[in-house]
């Protein structure tokens, strides 16, 4: 399983377009938190480390979104379409230990592109003179890829069925939702009866991106920190590489 | 001594049936030729035996202990991967001991002329190559029973002469192998046996022994043109 979660992460990151939108994103990042972009927000100037960090983080989790739709999409259909496949279940691996094992080789290697991409992040802290932060932003980026985790297996496991466009906008489809969850649940509270009932299944099961990137920037601006959105993306996690271990195609 | 048995073998895809009732057994240190028209469902009985479709009915059996080499027709790799990789990479999934599997790397790669393309990305390999590297990759672990797809398909002529030697040596070792090819030449050659198989049925079957003469390739006509036709040869066991 670990050669195959290595494979996987290897192939991911050699990926060309990978560089291109990381280094764009880090592009962006940097422009836009030295101050040389002055970021504008409903007309005011933004500026100043504080206001910075939520703006920053937005943009990572935005950029590492990406990156990680763009990484764990196509890695289960490819294995199927080129038959790697053949030569894989032939040497006694079991499908739930393939497809868990691309699933996991898709999250580290999301979690590598979303590290690349807080370089910048600390390039600002730094440049702010708040040398001290570098611990807390260890733990805001250990807070902010389980949104990444999460958006990886996600994709992962419905490459294993649907097809690459279908899943592509999917998980965006996740992703914008997950962002706008607090928007999303006030739009729930508002409709009634059976509505009601599928709003909030529809919330129960998108994760909570938003929460989670505000516990993130919590740590950063020394707030105080709720876990439980963190539990319960931990938990949708879980329940989503389960599912790893059950779903599988017909056909290899 | 049977190595692997297919008893009534039938695989449906939807109203579509690949292989229909198909049975046959492959003794220990045999080589069986198979051959068939496209479609016949050649490759559909050989994904069975792989395990990596199922059967709609019927059963194949292969003893718990016997290891299995597979060289897929079309020869699929991570293109990332150099000729190396490719090896050490399913080494590590067939959980070969390191220190054993380094040298068997190494001598496989120039069992199969590789060794000088051996760090040069598999996406930038020629078909040839890449079946000389399928080939390879079946053998790591010394399988008990080797199963080749097509394993000339993409081959200049001398490579297919140096490929169908390769088979022949291992054969003189006591392999057991399932030779899959529409080179009627290359199965007379190597075969011990040959099954023909049409629209998913055995058809027929014909020794080495049995053949005295006559070529593969009347038979092989003869079996595809029509059953009725096969059936009346005397050399030719249904």
């Amino acid at each position: 399983m670990l050669a195959l979660m290595r494979n996987t992460f290897n192939e991911r990151i050699r990926s060309r377009t990978f560089y291109v939108v990381g280094i764009i994103g880090m592009v962006i990042m940097l422009l836009i938190t030295t101050g040389n972009g002055n970021l504008t927000i409903n007309g005011k100037k933004v500026s100043g480390f504080e206001p910075m960090v939520p703006v920053a983080l937005s943009i990572i989790g935005f950029v590492s979104s990406l990156l990680a739709v763009m990484v764990s999409l196509q890695t289960i259909p490819n294995e199927f379409e080129r038959k790697t496949t053949h030569l894989v279940l032939i040497r006694g691996i079991k499908p739930w230990q393939y497809m868990f094992s691309l699933t996991a080789g898709n999250m580290l290697a999301s979690v590598f592109c979303m590290l690349s991409l807080y370089v910048s992040l600390l390039i600002f802290t730094a440049a702010h003179g708040k040398i001290g932060l570098f611990l807390p932003t260890f733990l805001c980026i250990a807070i902010m890829s389980i949104n990444t985790m999460l958006l990886s297996a996600a994709v992962s496991l419905l490459s294993i069925k649907l097809p690459v466009y279908i899943t592509g906008i999917l998980g965006l489809v996740i992703y914008v939702m997950g962002v706008l969850h607090g928007v999303l649940d006030t739009l729930a509270g508002t409709t009634q009866g059976f509505g009601r009932v599928l709003a909030d299944a529809a919330l129960f099961i998108v994760p909570d991106f938003s929460a989670v990137q505000q516990q993130a920037s919590n740590v950063l601006i020394w707030m105080p920190l709720d876990p439980k959105p963190l539990l319960v993306s931990l938990l949708q996690l879980y329940v989503i590489l389960s599912l790893t271990f059950v779903v599988f195609r017909r056909e290899v | 001594m049977k190595i692997l048995e297919c008893r009534e073998l039938v695989k449906k895809y939807g109203g579509t049936e690949a292989v229909a009732g198909l049975s046959f057994s492959v003794e220990k240190g045999e080589v069986l030729g198979l051959l068939g028209p496209n479609g016949a469902g050649k490759t559909t009985t050989i994904k069975m035996i792989l395990g990596l479709t199922r059967p709609t009915g019927g059963d194949v059996t292969i003893d718990r202990e016997t290891r299995i080499g597979y060289s897929p027709e079309t020869p699929y790799f991570h293109p990332f991967l150099t000729g190396c990789e490719v090896l050490r990479f399913y080494s590590r999934l067939q959980r070969l001991d390191k220190e054993k599997a380094e040298p068997q790397i190494r001598r496989l790669l120039e069992l199969t002329g590789l060794s000088d393309a051996e760090d040069k990305r598999i996406k930038n390999y020629s078909k040839g190559m890449l079946q000389r590297l399928a080939f390879g990759q079946a053998l790591l672990g010394d399988p008990d029973l080797l199963i080749l797809d097509e394993p000339t398909s993409g081959l200049d002529a001398v490579g297919r002469i140096e490929m169908l030697q390769l088979v022949s040596e291992l054969k003189s070792k006591g392999k057991t192998i399932i030779f899959n090819s529409h080179i009627l030449s290359d199965v007379e050659k190597i075969a011990d046996r040959t099954i023909f198989i049409t629209n998913g049925r055995l058809a027929g079957q014909v020794s080495r022994s049995e053949l005295c003469g006559t070529s593969l390739e009347e038979l092989f006509v003869k079996t595809v043109g029509g059953a009725g036709h096969a059936c009346s040869d005397a050399q030719y066991i249904q």
